[in-house]
């Protein structure tokens, strides 16, 4: 179950690093930049949260639900066009959190006995980095749209599949 | 202008007004604001009370919340314990600055003292504001404050000069009435026509001089009270000579104080002893009612301290919290009186006095005693409890008491206890109806019982009750709608046996709460007592019970506490051996007893000299002479076994080493001076000359030994190591001593040869003991007090005699002592010596248990030992209090820190409780000690535990928070671990990691600090226990040992199993010795149970003369055997293997012809029922491995003397099913019918073997294959559809 669960967050993140990769190179840098910070403030507040509670916060149910639903419109935006595509086109993706919290609580077991404030920077500073390094390689492999539809649909079936083992 | 230009200029012009306005308001008309600091409660409300004028702000903050100083007129401080930090000293050297007056009120010279911006006259006028503390001088204060900080404030600054108020003076209820002279109180009390020519004086001392008027309400209550009962009630408020002298002017019959600290100096004291005035100590408690009921905010700190701990020095009794400090309507903290407590005392005294008027024949006594459920004999540690209690009927009957019907020999008066007086268990219903139909037990109707259960409990208890056990009568002894009580009437003597507080599952469950009710039997005795036999004065004989056990407050109890409301508000008095203060001090406390001392049973000769005579000479011979160390000689010790008890070779061939000869000359000097204890004493019949002989040498002995072999070193004819050396002083100096002073005591030689007038002192005592315990109660029930006394093993302290007194503990604040400081920084480096001897290296972890009577004999030095491992020591005050701690560097500590874990019973939590937050700040000092040069155990124990707690599913915060708590013990407010019940329930458990998780379940509350206080955390305490390396048992009294206690199996079998299962590897075990006051030293457990296992239980000499005792000294036998088997289940490895065999060879087969049967038979046939049936399950546990014909001979007994007297229904046979099959398995046919029979006749059929589980808990509901093989396909084919439609709609695109 956990591998599965592991393959789910890496496909969530994988789809809306795509997706971000196909946004002007401004927007995402900013997005990339919250995204940090959101991930040391997850961090800091995760501290205080037991496995269990964390579980039932990220029920995995809903969590596909979500998945799913992002899926749709990261879809839709890929046939749609005019105003409907620009619309669209501004949602860069909520989901990478589920992954991001996943990473934050793991990272206490990484640096036991560390100050919870430092953890939490570290894992904002990585997840930057790692989110940053992983849009340029989507750039360099002149990853598109099409790209970003093969890979929704293969989450499409990940998703399926996880709600279905849950 | 233009109109804009108009607009901006009246709108400046307004706000110009307003700003003038402002300054004149500010500058000549608003409040002065007067900041008080660390007031007390009861001060702030009187200062803020008493403000009659709005033009001053008066605010009142402690120390630790007050932030801002700049922001007032004038800042006023209160300086005792007053502690500033940094950021409040910056802020109030600003308002220094700003030129703002700032005042400390001093006592006395405090450390800390700021006064700013004050003249000389100034302060000195403010000391004598605050030194006169009353309504007019408090109203005058803060006028003068307003008139020396803001003088040009216009209204309210005249203000009168300070009214002198006497320091020391009698008052009372009228305000601004005080008296020079008790004649002037009494001329006023008569002029008021409050006095009553007939009634008792009372001394009533009201603590420090405040508060003497308002906030006192419990002070007017308790005078109003006393008054109306018709005492001449004298309130005094005065400290030091004047306070004695007052009290004595006022020729009191009784003296009322309200703690703070001593009453007097032992002149005082011991003048009020004289006098036989009888000192009552109830108190005042700076809490809040909520904070005093809350079970799990136990009293503890300087107000434990002030108010009971050091009051209990001065013989005080009924210490009863009386009032809380509750907040007024306006937000104040004001005294409020509890209207039950109130009652409870002036019941509680006026009993007492009465017990002056109420003539003997008329006094009505009930007398609890204990008593195992069963045959066997009735208990109390180290006494004789049959021949006691008849002892004491016969001096009551002497003294003119009513106690008709008593038997005229002890004999009869045995049979009547063991028919009338016996204690049931749930586990044999068939001798419950057996003793409802023979023995006419006292019936209670069901509607009497709840009558006098809802006059005397609280209804939600009450309600407990009925939810656990069901509606009265319950199901123990009773029948329709009564209940049965056992108890034996002799004219006004009531005898009850204490019942059992629990029953069923519940008697060996395991308790994870603190509410645990007791059942409507154990209840029942004590209601009757109370209302039906009304009795005067309540004893409870020997020790212990259990009603001081029951779940509660430490100290401080309420209605809602069982052992208080059960005892009712009658004198207690409570027959307790001398060498048990620990728990004593809970009696004292939980149940309001006053405390009668008894002796020990005599110290006699083990024998064992002679026994290993030639042994020792040859040891020594080759010790100093190596052609002297032989293989005979080894052959001699292997006969002996004590290689085996050494853990050394075997091989029949070589020689020993200097060492291991060394080590062996070492056990084999201990043993041959093992201090053992006799047959257990009887009150009232004193030593026989031999024990008086023997004991006085025990107590003596070493005194005189110790102090040659130092006059020889300061001569310098020894060395310092031999000096400190055991070994060299057992033999060369304590032989002659013990010869010396065997002349002295038998007349043949005098104090100026032997030069030691002890020894006859000490006989004196021990002679005048026999007498002075049941004296003491004599007195006791005429209404004479009953004089303190420190308690203990007389050896270690003979100012324990002489007997008869109330003992009393220490003041946990000032603990580790300086000499206890010494002693355990001397032991813990020991230890650390020792291991590294034995391993190569450091341990990274070492575990104690904490004991209350171990922490009180040896003024805390096992808590010494403890912040000595983690490299941290004390710091003291002026007043030897242990305030604070510092950090040891590394280079001077020359070691690792080393990371502890500490164990404590509930005795020791209630009186020490913060000595175990001091341990968990030394921890957390010694976690983040950086710069060490040397690795820090402690800190890798504190993330590992942190890393244990993350992996078992806590949050990380609470792991981090949770990584420094290192003392745990039973549940809040409970006393027992409850492993000496599950271990003995041996039918209930097969695997010994069941015992580990009752230990994991029971001892896991947190004693850390106050946010955790009492909470129960398993994982906590699993990472806790992981990894131990060794763990330390204190061990304090020549009266108990390994064996003989069942305590030391329960603390450290019980957590050397726990270890165990959670690391894998066994820790070491070692007892730190505090026996030898000039050498304390650490002993290996196995060592120790060798040690003692010879000198005792397998010592024909020790046997013989508890053979001289009775049945409750044959009882002990019984208790031995269960502690072997205890060790057995928890660390089988102290233990020698052959342990059961010699058992078995003295015991059943009687090889040294000792007629074991025959006595036991004659006094307590139960008793070796209970040793045989021990041995029995031992060998169907599998921990002794016998022969079928040792198997047969033992079932054989076993079944012989139950077909002769019957099933014991004892804990350890009738309640386990499994044994009783077993033991009939390995007897004849026909005896195995017989003995079954024996066995129904007793318990049920239906009774079973019991399995305790946890209820388990699924986390993960299973998934369905099927549904998961569903939810693929739908996958598949949603995915294929998605395809599909992006194929078509690309097409489309393309074709557009």
């Amino acid at each position: 179950m956990t591998v599965i669960l592991v393959m789910f967050y890496v496909m969530i993140a994988l789809t809306t690093l795509v997706r971000l990769s196909l946004m002007s190179i401004k927007i995402w840098l900013a997005i990339v930049a919250l995204w940090g910070l959101v991930a040391m403030v997850i961090t800091y507040c995760i501290s205080g949260l037991t496995p269990a509670e964390i579980s039932n916060l990220l029920n995995i149910r809903n969590v596909v639900i979500g998945e799913f639903i992002e899926l749709l419109i990261f879809i839709t935006w890929l046939f749609s066009s005019g105003g409907k595509s620009r619309i669209l086109g501004i949602y860069p993706g909520v989901m990478i959190c589920v992954p991001i919290a996943f990473l934050s609580a793991s990272s206490y077991r990484v640096f036991p006995g560390m100050d919870f404030t430092v953890i939490a920077i570290l894992t904002g500073v990585s997840v930057y980095v790692a989110m940053i390094g992983f849009i340029f390689l989507c750039r360099y492999f002149r990853l598109h749209k099409e790209s970003l539809y093969e890979i929704s649909l293969l989450n499409v079936l990940v998703c399926v599949s996880t709600f279905g083992l849950s | 202008m233009s109109r804009a230009g108009k607009i901006v200029v009246c709108v400046g012009a307004a706000l110009a007004v307003i700003c003038v306005a402002w300054a004149i308001y500010a500058y000549w008309f608003s409040p002065t604001r007067i900041l008080i600091v660390n007031p007390l409660p009861a001060q702030e409300a009187e200062i803020v009370l008493n403000n009659d004028s709005r033009s001053i702000k008066v605010k009142c903050q402690s120390m630790e919340t007050v932030t801002d100083f700049d922001h007032y007129d004038a800042v006023l401080m209160y300086g005792r314990g007053l502690y500033l930090d940094s950021l409040q000293l910056e802020s109030l050297d600003k308002a220094a600055r700003k030129g703002i007056p700032i005042f400390t009120n001093t006592l006395r010279n405090f450390s800390f003292v700021v006064t700013h911006n004050l003249d000389s006259l100034q302060i000195e006028m403010l000391q004598l504001y605050f030194s006169n503390p009353c309504r007019t001088n408090y109203r005058n204060m803060l006028r003068y404050v307003r008139h020396i900080a803001t003088p040009q404030r216009i209204g309210d600054q005249d203000y009168s000069e300070p009214l002198a108020m006497p320091s020391n003076m009698y008052y009372h209820l009228e305000a601004g009435k005080y008296f020079d002279k008790a004649d002037q109180l009494t001329a006023y009390l008569k002029k008021k026509g409050l006095y009553s020519p007939s009634g008792r004086n009372i001394a009533f001392v009201s603590g420090v001089n405040f508060p003497v008027e308002n906030n006192r309400a419990h002070i007017d209550t308790l005078v109003s009270r006393l008054t109306e009962e018709g005492y001449n009630v004298y309130p005094l408020t005065a400290t030091g000579k004047a306070r004695a002298k007052m009290i004595k002017e006022v020729n009191p019959q009784a003296i009322i104080y309200l703690p703070m600290g001593r009453l007097g100096n032992d002149s005082l004291i011991n003048w009020a002893y004289d006098k036989q005035i009888p000192l009552f100590m109830p108190y005042p408690l700076i809490q809040s009612r909520e904070e005093w009921l809350d079970v799990n905010s136990p009293m503890g700190g300087g107000t434990l301290n002030a108010r009971i701990v050091v009051p209990e020095i001065d013989g005080g009794m009924t210490p009863l919290c009386i009032s809380t400090q509750d907040a007024s309507p306006e937000g104040y903290l004001l005294y409020t009186p509890d209207p039950e407590r109130m009652n409870a005392f002036i019941e509680q005294f006026d009993r007492f006095m009465k017990l002056r008027d109420t003539s003997a024949s008329e006094k009505r006594i009930a007398i609890g005693y204990f008593k195992s459920p069963g045959k066997d004999a009735l208990l109390a540690s180290g006494m004789e409890v049959v021949p006691s209690l008849y002892n004491f009927l016969k001096r009551l009957e002497k003294e003119g008491y009513d106690v008709s019907g008593l038997p005229l020999t002890l004999e009869e008066f045995r049979q009547q206890l063991m028919a009338y007086g016996s204690v049931m268990g749930s586990y044999a219903p068939s001798a419950q109806e057996k003793f409802m139909d023979y023995t006419n037990p006292i019936w209670i109707d069901k509607s009497d019982y709840e009558r006098w259960a809802k006059e005397t409990l609280l209804p939600h208890k009450y309600a407990e009750v009925e939810e656990r056990y069901g509606k009265a009568p319950g199901s123990l002894l009773a029948r329709g709608d009564s209940l049965a009580i056992a108890t034996i009437r002799y004219g006004n003597i009531l005898l009850f046996p204490q019942p059992r507080p629990a029953l069923g599952n519940d008697e060996f469950k395991l308790v994870h709460g603190a509410e645990v009710a007791p059942p409507h039997s154990y209840i029942a005795p004590y209601l009757y007592m109370q209302k039906e036999f009304d009795a005067d004065v309540l004893i409870h004989f020997g020790t212990h019970g259990n009603l001081e056990f029951t779940p509660g407050k430490n100290a401080g109890l309420s209605q809602a506490d069982w052992a208080e409301v059960l005892v009712g508000n009658r004198p207690h008095f409570y027959f307790y051996t001398t060498g048990n203060v620990g728990e004593s001090i809970i009696a004292k406390r939980r149940s309001h007893a006053v405390i009668v001392t008894y002796l020990t049973p005599p110290y006699v000769e083990s024998g064992l000299r002679q026994k290993y005579a030639v042994l020792i000479e040859r040891l020594h011979q080759a010790i100093v002479d190596p052609t002297k160390n032989t293989s005979d000689l080894k052959q001699e010790i292997i006969g002996y076994g004590l290689h085996k008890d050494l853990d050394l070779d075997s091989v029949g061939t070589g020689i020993y080493s200097l060492d291991e000869l060394k080590k062996i000359d070492a056990f084999v000097e201990e043993l041959v001076n093992e201090k053992i204890t006799g047959a257990y004493y009887t009150m009232g019949q004193p030593y026989s000359p031999k024990d008086m002989l023997t004991t006085v040498i025990a107590i003596t002995a070493d005194e005189l030994a110790y102090s040659r072999a130092k006059e020889e070193y300061e001569k310098g004819r020894i060395s310092k190591e031999e000096l400190q050396d055991f070994t060299f002083i057992s033999h060369h100096y304590l032989p002659e001593a013990k010869r010396d002073l065997t002349k002295l005591l038998t007349g043949q030689a005098s104090c100026n040869t032997v030069n030691n007038e002890k020894a006859l002192q000490v006989k004196a005592l021990l002679t005048e003991s026999a007498g002075a315990e049941i004296d003491a109660m004599v007195n006791a029930l005429k209404g004479v007090p009953v004089r303190p006394a420190p308690g203990g093993d007389p050896v270690l302290n003979p100012n324990v005699l002489p007997m008869g007194r109330n003992m009393y503990s220490i003041n946990a604040e000032a603990t580790p002592g300086e000499k206890a400081w010494e002693n355990g920084v001397a032991l813990a480096e020991q230890t650390l010596t020792t291991y590294r001897e034995k391993h190569g290296e450091y341990p990274k972890k070492v575990s104690y248990t904490f004991w209350a009577g171990e922490f009180i004999s040896s003024q805390g030095a096992t808590v010494a030992q403890a912040l000595r491992m983690l490299g941290v020591e004390p710091i003291r005050d002026e007043q030897g209090r242990v305030m604070d701690l510092r950090l040891i560097p590394s280079e001077q500590l020359g070691r690792p820190r080393i990371n502890v874990h500490v164990q404590v019973s509930g005795q020791l939590r209630d009186i020490a409780g913060s000595r175990l937050k001091m341990i968990t700040d030394a921890v957390k000092l010694a976690s983040t000690a950086s710069d060490d040069i040397y690795p820090n155990y402690v800190a890798e124990g504190s993330l590992e535990q942190e890393k244990r707690m993350v992996e078992k599913g806590e949050s990380p915060k609470r792991a981090r928070e949770l990584s420094t708590m290192r003392v745990f013990g039973p549940v809040n407010s409970g006393y027992s671990t409850g492993m000496l019940g599950y271990t003995e329930s041996s039918g209930e458990w097969d695997n010994r990691n069941e015992l580990a998780e009752g230990y994991f379940n029971n001892m896991c509350a947190m004693y850390g600090d106050e946010d955790n206080w009492g909470l129960m955390n398993r994982d906590a305490l699993e990472a806790g226990v992981a990894d131990t390396d060794i763990i330390i048992q204190p061990r304090q009294s020549n009266t108990w040992g390994p064996i003989s206690l069942d305590h030391v199996y329960e603390f450290t079998g019980a957590l050397s199993l726990a270890a165990t299962v959670v690391s894998g590897k066994e820790p070491d075990a070692v007892m730190a010795d505090y026996r030898n006051t000039y050498l304390p030293r650490l002993q290996d457990t196995k060592e120790a149970v060798a040690v003692e296992t010879r000198a005792t239980i397998l010592n024909p000499e020790f046997i013989k003369e508890r053979m001289k005792g009775g049945a409750t000294t044959a009882q002990m036998f019984g208790e031995i055997f269960r502690n072997i088997f205890g060790w057995s289940a928890t660390r089988p490895g102290v233990l020698n293997e052959n342990i059961y065999d010699d058992l078995h060879d003295i015991y059943v087969e009687d090889m040294y012809d000792l007629g074991v049967k025959e006595y036991f038979e004659r006094v307590n046939p139960a008793a070796l029922q209970e040793m045989t049936a021990t041995m029995l399950e031992s060998a169907r546990k599998g921990f002794w491995k016998p022969s079928d014909e040792q198997l047969a001979t033992t079932a054989k007994i076993h079944s012989e003397i139950t077909a002769n007297h019957g099933a014991p229904c004892t804990e350890f046979v009738c309640g386990n099913k499994k044994l009783q099959d077993y033991i009939a398995r390995h007897l004849n046919k026909e005896s195995a019918e017989r003995y079954n029979k024996d066995m129904a006749a007793a318990v049920s059929e239906s009774s079973g073997a019991r399995v305790l589980k946890e209820e388990s808990r699924s986390l993960l509901s299973p998934t369905s294959e099927n549904t998961a093989s569903i939810y693929v396909v739908l996958s598949v084919i949603i995915f294929l559809a998605f395809l599909v439609i992006g194929l078509w709609l690309k097409k489309r695109k393309d074709k557009i």
